[in-house]
This record gives C-alpha cells, sequence and structure tokens, in this order.
C-alpha cells in the first residue's frame, strides 16, 4: 500500500510542477503587456506608476480591429508626448461589456475612463458608479465646441446634470438600396403613405424578396419613431408623461398607429422571419437584396459597406406623415464616462484629461470616419471629411429641418433599458403574430411605464 | 504474528484509499463551487436589484414565493424548457446510439470518418447559433435556396415566425451540436463489451435484434442513465445557442427557465430574484435527477 | 451466392447508407462555414448564394493572424485546455476509481455534491466566483480559467470514468489478483489498459469543453493579451456590425486543433480489449 501511496504523491508531485512551470511560462510568454499584470489583483490602483507616468485606463466597449486600431495609435501618440499621464486602452467586444462593467462595480475594480451609450447611463448613475462632469466641462477651453444639443438632450436624461461627456451621436434614419430600387424603377419613399404602399406592392413570397425588413427584436427607436410620426405625436409636448405623470403611449392614435405597423406584418409583406429579427438578421437581409428599405440608425454604415459595397446603398430621412412632419428620437449619444473610483472626493484629473483628449477634433475625426457616428465636436464639422462624407451632411441637414420632431424617450428611468429588450420585445411580437391586440399592448406599456416615472419621481 | 500486523495495517489504509482519492475532488468543488452557491442563496432571499441600490433588504422567502405564484413567464420557461430538453435528449440519444452502434462496426475508412462525424461538438456554442442562422435564415438561409433550386419547395420556410417553428429550429441545431457527444460515450461503451459476448449470443442462436436489446443495451445501461441525464441537465442550463438564434422570442416563445434566469440576471439586473429562480430550478433537476436515477436503477446493475 | 449477396445489401442499406446520411448532414454546415470564411463580406449575403466562392479570398485567415494576433490566443487557449484536460482526467481517475470499487460512507454525498454542481445554471455564480478569484489574485490570469473549467468538467468526468470503471467486471481485477498481482499492480497491468478508451474520451471531453468555454472568461480575463479564442471571436460582433466572413474564419483555425485530436483519439475509442481477458 506504501506504493499505492507513492503513486498519488507522484501525481499531486507532477500536478504541482506543472502549475510551477506554466505559471512562469505564461509570465515570460506575456508579450509586449505590463509584467505585473499577472500578479497584481483586478485593475489598477490608482495611482499605479509605470515608471513617473499615471496610469490612466480606458475601456473601449464596442470594441473591433479598426476601431482598437485608430485608439492604439491615438494613444501613442499621446503616450510619446505626455510627461504626466500613460493612457491604456483596454478594448472589450460589446457582447461583453455590460457583464465586465457589472464585475467591476461589483468589486471596486471600475477603470478610470469607459465608453457607454446614453441608453445605460443612467443605470450607472443609479450603482453610484460615475461622477456628474459638468463642473469640469466648465473649465474646459473647447466646451462650447460641443454641439449644444447634444448636450441638452444629455442633461434631460441626466435630470438636469451631465453624467458623461458625449463624443458622437446616431441620427436614426432609414437606409436603402439604391441598385435595388432602380431595378425596380420606384424612388425612395418620403410618406408613410408612399412607404406602406410600396411595401405592399413589392410583396414576394414566390420569390422571397420584399421592400422591407421589419426588425421585431427590440424594435424599440424605429418602432417609436413610427408611432409618433403617423399619430403626429398626439399632443406630445415634450415628454412621455402629460401634466399628471400618466404615460401617453396608448392613447387611440398611437393604438392605430401601431396596427398600421403591425399589419405590415400580418399581411405577409414581409418575410415571416421578421418577428423574431434582431439587428443582425434585419441587416442580413439588405445585405442580401431580400429587402431594401430598413429603418435603423447612422451607425450601421459600416456593415452595409461590408455587405452590399460602397455605393449601392443610400440613407434617407425617416418616413414623414401626410403633414410632412417626421419624429424621430432624440439624439442618441455615445458617451465617454469618468468612473467614480475615488470615491466622492477623489482626483479625478487625469481621467479628465483622457476626455478631453478624445473629444478633441483629431480624434473624433479618426473615429467617426469609421463608425458612421456623428461627431459632437462642431470642429469636426469644418473638416473636409466631413463635407465629403456621402451621409453626414444629411445628418446635419435633418437636425436643422423644421419639420423634424424630435421624441425625448424616458431613458433617464434606469429600468427603460430593460423593459425595451424584455417587455416591449415580447409585446410587440405578441401583437405581430395575433397573441396580442395593439390596445393591449399599448396599455401595458402605459401601465408600466407610468408607474417606473412615479418610482422615479419618488426617488429624487 | 507479521502477518496478521500486515493484515490489520493493509486494512486501516484500505479503508482510507476511496476518501484519499476523491479528496482533492471534493475540496475542488467546496471552494469553487458550493461556496459561491451559498452566497447566491443569500441573495436569493434579498431584494438585490442593482437598480435600486437603496431598497436593498433581507426579505426572506418573498421572491419565490412571487416566483412560484404569479410570475406568467415563469410557467412558460418551465414549459419551454420542458419541449426543450425532452426533444432534444431523445433526439439525440435514439441518433447518438445508432450512429455509435454504426461506427462500432468494422468499415473502410473508419478512422476519418469517425474524426469527422464527432465535429460538430468541437465547434463553439456562439457560433453553431450563427451558423444555423445563416442556414435557416429565411431570405438568406441555405437550406431555403437548395429547396427551392431543387424545387421540392416553392415558398421559403420560415423557420421563425412561429414560437412552435422557432423551436423546432433551436432544438434541430442542439441536435446537431450534440449528437456527437453521445455517440463518443455509448462508443466508448459499446466497444468495452467483450466480444464473447456476442459469440456466446449467436452460438445460442440469437439474432442481432434481439441480441441488440437483450443484451447489448441492457450491458451499458449504467451509461445510458448517467449519459442521458447529465446530458438533460446540461441542456437545461445551456442558452448560448438559444440567445443566437431567438433571443428567446418570439414573445418568449423560446424563453427557457435558464433564459429567463439570464435575462433576470443581466438586463434587468434583479441579482435577488434571478437567484431564486436558480435556486428552484436546481431544485426541480434534483428532484428530477432523483426520480430518473431511481427508475434506471443507476449502480445496481450486477454484471455476472 | 444468393446469401452472400443478400448479406451485402444488407449491409449497404444497414451500415452505409446511414452513414453517409449522417455524414452529409453533419459535414453540410462545416462546408458552409468553411465556404463562408473563403469569402469577403460582401459575397456572403450576395444573392443568388454562391456555393463557392466567386472570388477565394484568404484575407479573412491573414487578418486573424496579423491584425488580431491569433497566434496569442491560440496558446492561451491551449494552455488552458491541456492543463484542465490533465487536471481533470488524474482526478477523475482516482475519484472514479474509489466510486466505483469502493463502499465507504459518504458516497451518497459525494455523488450529490458532483451532481448539484453541474445543475446549478451558471450564470448566477458569475459574482461570488468573480469575488474569489479577485481575493486569490486571479483576475486576468488565465489560471482562473483553468481552475473554473476543471470545476464545471470535473463531475461529468468522474461520472463517465466511474460507469466505465462499473462496466468492466470486477472479476478482472480479481482474476489478476489470483494470478498473483498486488491490487496496485492489476490496476495498473490489467484495468488501465482495458480502460484506455474511457480515459481518451473523458480526457477528449474535457479538453473540447475547456477549449470552447467562454461563459466566465469575459469576466475574468480582461487583457487582450489573455483572451482565448472564443473571446478573441467576440471582437468580431461589434456593437453594430458583425463580421460574418472573419468569424467564420476565427471558427475554422478554432476547429483545427480539436480534429487533429479526433483523428488522433478515435483510434482508442473502441478497444474491445475484454475478450478473453476474463477466463472462462
Amino acid at each position: 500500500m506504501r506504493k499505492h501511496m507513492a503513486t498519488i504523491l507522484l501525481t499531486a508531485m507532477a500536478g504541482l510542477l506543472l502549475v510551477g512551470c506554466a505559471g512562469s511560462g505564461e509570465q515570460t510568454g506575456a508579450a509586449g503587456e505590463q509584467a505585473d499584470v499577472g500578479n497584481t489583483a483586478a485593475g489598477e490602483k490608482t495611482g499605479q506608476t509605470s515608471g513617473e507616468k499615471q496610469v490612466i485606463e480606458f475601456w473601449y466597449c464596442s470594441a473591433n480591429e479598426t476601431s482598437t486600431a485608430i485608439y492604439e495609435q491615438l494613444f501613442d501618440e499621446y503616450n510619446s508626448i505626455s510627461d504626466q499621464y500613460e493612457f491604456k486602452l483596454v478594448g472589450i467586444a460589446n457582447k461583453d461589456a455590460p457583464e465586465k462593467l457589472a464585475m467591476a462595480i461589483a468589486t471596486n475594480t471600475m477603470p478610470d475612463v469607459f465608453s457607454t451609450g446614453f441608453y445605460s447611463i443612467m443605470q450607472y448613475v443609479t450603482q453610484d458608479a460615475v461622477i456628474p462632469v459638468d463642473s469640469y466641462l466648465e473649465e474646459w477651453e473647447d466646451a462650447d465646441k460641443f454641439a449644444p444639443e447634444v448636450l441638452s438632450s444629455l442633461r434631460d436624461i441626466g435630470g438636469g446634470t451631465l453624467y458623461a461627456f458625449p463624443y458622437a451621436y446616431n441620427q436614426d434614419i432609414s437606409w436603402y438600396n439604391t441598385e435595388g430600387l432602380k431595378e425596380l424603377g420606384v424612388e425612395v419613399p418620403v410618406t408613410q403613405s408612399d412607404f406602406l404602399q410600396l411595401c405592399e406592392e413589392y410583396a414576394n413570397p414566390e420569390e422571397g424578396t420584399y421592400f422591407f425588413s421589419l426588425r421585431g427584436n427590440l424594435p424599440y427607436d424605429n418602432l417609436l419613431a413610427w408611432l409618433f410620426t403617423y399619430a403626429d405625436g398626439a399632443g406630445y409636448e415634450g415628454s412621455y408623461f402629460d401634466e399628471n405623470n400618466q404615460c401617453i403611449i396608448n392613447k387611440p392614435e398611437f393604438v392605430e398607429a401601431l396596427d398600421a405597423y403591425t399589419n405590415i406584418y400580418k399581411n405577409g409583406w414581409v418575410s415571416g422571419s421578421c418577428v423574431t429579427n434582431g439587428f443582425n438578421e434585419m441587416v442580413a437581409e439588405f445585405g442580401a437584396g431580400t429587402a431594401q428599405y430598413i429603418m435603423h440608425n447612422s451607425s450601421s454604415k459600416a456593415q452595409h459597406e461590408n455587405n452590399l459595397g460602397e455605393g449601392n446603398f443610400a440613407a434617407a430621412k425617416s418616413l414623414a406623415n401626410d403633414k410632412g412632419l417626421y419624429y424621430n428620437s432624440s439624439l442618441q449619444s455615445l458617451l465617454f464616462a469618468v468612473s467614480k473610483k475615488h470615491g466622492d472626493d477623489g482626483d479625478y484629473s487625469g481621467a479628465i484629461e483622457m476626455c478631453k483628449f478624445l473629444t478633441s477634433e483629431k480624434a473624433l475625426s479618426s473615429l467617426c470616419q469609421v463608425l458612421g457616428s456623428v461627431p459632437v465636436n462642431t470642429d469636426c464639422y469644418k473638416a473636409d471629411w466631413f463635407k465629403n462624407d456621402p451621409f453626414m451632411p444629411l445628418y446635419q441637414e435633418i437636425l436643422a429641418d423644421e419639420n423634424h420632431r424630435s421624441i425625448q424617450n424616458p431613458y433617464w428611468l434606469p429600468e427603460y433599458s430593460s423593459f425595451l429588450q424584455n417587455d416591449m420585445t415580447a409585446d410587440f411580437q405578441a401583437v405581430l403574430l395575433g397573441e396580442m391586440t395593439s390596445k393591449e399592448a399599448l396599455d401595458r406599456w402605459a401601465e408600466t411605464l407610468t408607474q417606473y416615472q412615479k418610482d422615479y419621481l419618488d426617488q429624487k | 504474528m507479521r502477518f496478521k500486523q500486515t493484515k490489520s495495517r493493509l486494512y486501516y489504509k484500505r479503508r482510507a484509499i476511496p476518501y484519499l482519492l476523491l479528496a482533492p475532488v471534493v475540496l475542488f468543488i467546496l471552494l469553487f463551487m458550493l461556496w459561491p452557491m451559498v452566497n447566491v442563496f443569500v441573495m436569493s432571499a434579498q431584494n438585490y436589484q442593482l437598480l435600486r441600490p437603496l431598497e436593498r433588504d433581507f426579505i426572506g422567502l418573498e421572491n419565490y414565493i412571487t416566483i412560484l405564484t404569479q410570475d406568467e413567464l415563469f410557467i412558460k420557461a418551465l414549459r419551454n424548457s420542458f419541449v426543450w430538453v425532452v426533444f432534444s435528449v431523445i433526439i439525440q440519444t435514439v441518433l447518438g446510439f445508432w450512429l455509435a452502434w454504426l461506427l462500432n462496426q468494422k468499415f473502410k475508412g473508419r478512422g476519418l470518418y469517425r474524426a469527422l462525424v464527432l465535429s460538430p461538438w468541437a465547434v463553439a456554442g456562439v457560433m453553431v447559433g450563427i451558423i444555423w442562422n445563416l442556414i435557416l435564415g429565411e431570405t438568406y438561409g441555405v437550406l431555403n435556396d437548395i429547396l427551392m433550386r431543387l424545387r421540392i419547395i416553392n415558398r421559403n420556410i420560415s423557420w421563425f415566425s412561429s414560437g412552435n417553428q422557432a423551436m423546432a429550429a433551436v432544438i434541430i441545431a442542439n441536435v446537431w451540436r450534440g449528437i456527437p457527444f453521445f455517440t463518443i460515450s455509448y462508443l466508448s461503451a459499446l466497444s468495452s463489451i467483450p466480444e464473447d459476448v456476442y459469440e456466446s449470443a449467436k452460438i445460442d442462436g440469437a439474432g442481432s435484434i434481439m441480441t441488440l436489446f437483450r443484451i447489448t443495451l441492457p450491458m451499458i445501461r449504467d451509461t445510458i442513465v448517467l449519459t442521458t441525464l447529465l446530458r438533460a441537465i446540461w441542456t437545461f442550463n445551456a442558452v448560448d445557442l438559444i440567445y443566437t438564434m431567438t433571443y428567446g422570442g418570439p414573445n418568449h416563445a423560446t424563453t427557457t427557465i435558464s433564459m429567463y434566469i439570464m435575462s433576470t440576471f443581466k438586463t434587468e439586473m434583479n441579482y435577488g430574484y434571478a437567484s431564486a429562480l436558480a435556486a428552484i430550478a436546481t431544485g426541480f433537476m434534483m428532484i428530477f435527477a432523483f426520480i430518473y436515477m431511481r427508475a434506471g436503477r443507476l449502480g445496481k446493475e450486477e454484471m455476472y | 451466392m444468393g446469401k452472400k449477396t443478400k448479406r451485402k445489401i444488407t449491409r449497404i442499406i444497414c451500415l452505409h447508407i446511414p452513414l453517409m446520411v449522417f455524414l452529409f448532414a453533419t459535414l453540410a454546415p462545416f462546408y458552409w462555414i468553411l465556404v463562408t470564411s473563403l469569402k469577403t463580406s460582401r459575397e456572403v449575403f450576395a444573392k443568388p448564394l454562391s456555393y463557392w466562392p466567386r472570388v477565394l479570398t484568404f484575407g479573412n485567415y491573414v487578418n486573424l493572424f496579423t491584425n488580431l494576433g491569433f497566434n496569442r490566443y491560440f496558446i492561451n487557449s491551449m494552455f488552458v485546455a491541456v492543463t484542465t484536460t490533465v487536471i481533470v482526467s488524474v482526478l477523475a481517475l482516482l475519484g472514479g476509481y474509489a466510486m466505483s470499487r469502493y463502499r465507504f460512507k459518504g458516497k451518497g454525498f459525494v455523488y450529490i455534491l458532483l451532481l448539484i454542481t453541474q445543475m446549478f445554471p451558471a450564470v448566477v455564480l458569475m459574482i461570488p466566483l468573480f469575488e474569489i478569484m479577485n481575493k486569490m489574485g486571479l483576475i486576468n490570469n488565465l489560471w482562473s480559467l483553468v481552475i473554473n473549467c476543471s470545476v464545471s468538467n470535473l463531475p461529468f468526468c468522474l461520472f463517465m470514468m466511474m460507469g466505465y470503471y462499473n462496466s468492466i467486471p470486477r472479476s478482472l481485477e480479481e482474476a489478476a489478483q489470483v494470478d498473483g498481482c498486488s491490487l496496485l499492480k492489476a490496476v495498473f497491468k490489467v484495468l488501465l489498459p482495458t480502460m484506455r478508451p474511457s480515459i481518451v474520451a473523458t480526457g477528449a471531453y474535457a479538453f473540447i469543453n475547456t477549449w470552447n468555454v467562454f461563459v466566465y472568461a469575459t469576466a475574468f480575463i480582461t487583457d487582450r493579451d489573455k483572451y482565448t479564442i472564443p473571446l478573441a471571436l467576440n471582437i468580431f460582433q461589434g456593437e453594430f456590425n458583425t463580421n460574418y466572413a472573419g468569424l467564420a474564419a476565427g471558427c475554422v483555425i478554432a476547429l483545427v486543433p480539436v480534429l487533429v485530436i479526433f483523428a488522433f483519439i478515435q483510434k482508442h475509442l473502441s478497444g474491445g480489449a475484454t475478450s478473453g481477458a476474463v477466463k472462462g
């Protein structure tokens, strides 16, 4: 039996040996990164120095190859000049970001700055994870270069306070296939009624080609834009909630609007799988040429370039109602947030410095050319790339258009994002499948949102 | 004298062996699984919602009561989970066993063939979802394209236009992914059945079908029961495929309990509720496992 | 003559045709992955669908290694998978033997423990696990993945081994002992060789599961340098675009080692080595 013990011990030793070898091998193999990463606990502590510079960590939460390359180049340039700070980039895939941030908040290992969007900033505010930046912005010389509409829209969401620096925004827009429409011999529709007509005319289930591709999963902004446009606001006065703080979304005009939209699906004017179509699938139908027209926003430009090729698609203003008015969800800004890792009274100068750098004209120009989002720095508008871009001038035009109306979706409610993903999606799909009527769905939404608003106001 | 001493030393050492052998395993699991699970139980008794940090409080069994009495989606998800697991596992078992039996025979090119046919298992879960999306997509999918070209259908099959069809689609993808696993398990079990058993059966005049049912299957019964049980549990908890293909829709038709837990946890950020759901789900699985193992008489098999 | 042909036909119907069908059903999606990876992004959705790329593009593969540093991720994945496989195999081998061949107090407890760990939905365990890993200083360290994958795969592998041990009659070791071997020798010389296909299957299972895992990888690994392959593939799915061709290429590359392993081990998957080992 000693032999048996010997076997066990040997195995254990072999295991430990493996641990030792692999551990050291892994460290020496860590190429190009700071050597102490393998040993330190998660996230750098404040003031950790590499040499003499303070390291400022930035999490870019929509990383792909191109954006990572751009940021790395920007940071390299900055780091070679700066004596005080060293900017560090961590690129995180968009799918992983919410999880990583949640972990970081839960264990106090946040980065200095991270990128997020207007749709989730209030969630971080509620968790007390970011600092308000009004006071810092006021001290910037370039503060007036920030497009005022974006700032005011952000302040609305934040209940009067600015909680992050906007750097770009996405504009609700419709995309259409120029080649496809040419073949069909039609012009891109301008009004909703034109659009509905085209949907009916060119729905071809035998061939599997249609005019439109409807997004069933997470329809949010575009669906709301349709509803408001069709109902011409139904007395919308800048807020979802009327004087009694009741949500107005279930007014009869909206019910009619929702019926008109869901009938597109029920009449078979779009493919049957639209009910489950998420962003990817909708774009796939557009890219495959089986749908000529989709409603989305400016950020999918890169994807369409990949799928259809430059020049084969174009952007058009969202559909208007008979009066010529069209409603869009208000500016969908992308943000740099400064995490509250040093507490309420900490020194955030490094993080602020980084935000300043990242919102400069140079940085934004490189980034937004690729992203397709409109930069927030008005200096960029004077740049050549902006003027020559096929779509940017159009976005600018929309903002100044007097027929354009902006809907302030209640993103200040922390639960709104989850509402969109779960309740709104499921109910919308139920209506499409005929398992629920439009009125029921809108009543449910109104009830839920009214409750959330009440909770929100109570908390203030 | 010496003989006696050796024996008693032997005896104690012998008694200690199983504990020694299992000690590292148990320790590992206690530390990295059980401790977190305890934490989860604690969370489930709290009103722990990230978006309402001020309301975090101990509320006892309230989450559980809400789930079991008021939550419609819970019932729906339970039903979906049932369909998802039962169909996936049954189809995978039957096809997997059939394939294993085929692969147990001798034929030319068996080696290469085996490697190829086991490959779906090697694909990352999310990728399986994506590739089946590209295959089953209504207007851009390969399947429809082929069927249309061969004139087998004259209208595209829409896999995602209704709850039932969506469920069918995800089950198909899951079966494709899961068969190799069953095949490997059954193959090694089948191959450990000694040849003489078959020989004596043949001598006794048994046909191949009778051999199959009376001899082969019972001999690997333990493997069958265990494999199907664990696979059922694993399928129950799998979300990557469903999420990629249908996002749980349409209208929650493919939202299984595990999808529900994930969305409560990640999207709604209601950790307390999600933890309670997880605890309930685990409870269900334990009951089911217990019943299943009893029915399969696991471990009571006598060989000779 | 009649009987021989009849047998041949039966063989074709019962063996070869089903095999062909299985092969086709299995490989067709792979073919599609391969073809997609060789197309340009534009061609992926272009209609009419092309079954072989009109423009054969290797750019996706090149991109993986030059721009994305896939070789790094490959090594990381390898490290995690191999280490986990070794740990799990050894522990399962020992533990399975104990569970199969011995009756002892606490056996039921271990059984239940192993089962429960399989049942718990992984997603809710994330936060407490993260805290543990954080305290151990293992965040951003591949060892956190090794530990997690080992723990998740251990129960099943142990059960697998137990099942395999069970299906080999005890008489095997006993016969060897009668012939003069000590228990240990009997185990090594007679039992383990018979178990070879089982050990191989168990190891393969652990390896493949770990190779493709990313449930916790997202939470535990931040630095790009330490990404495993599935994590790296997520980069292809941006917020507003998905690079299908790139994803497909990444997927193909990730498949290669697994297929190699399959080719290697499939030989060992069936041994049938027990024939004649037991007298009588």
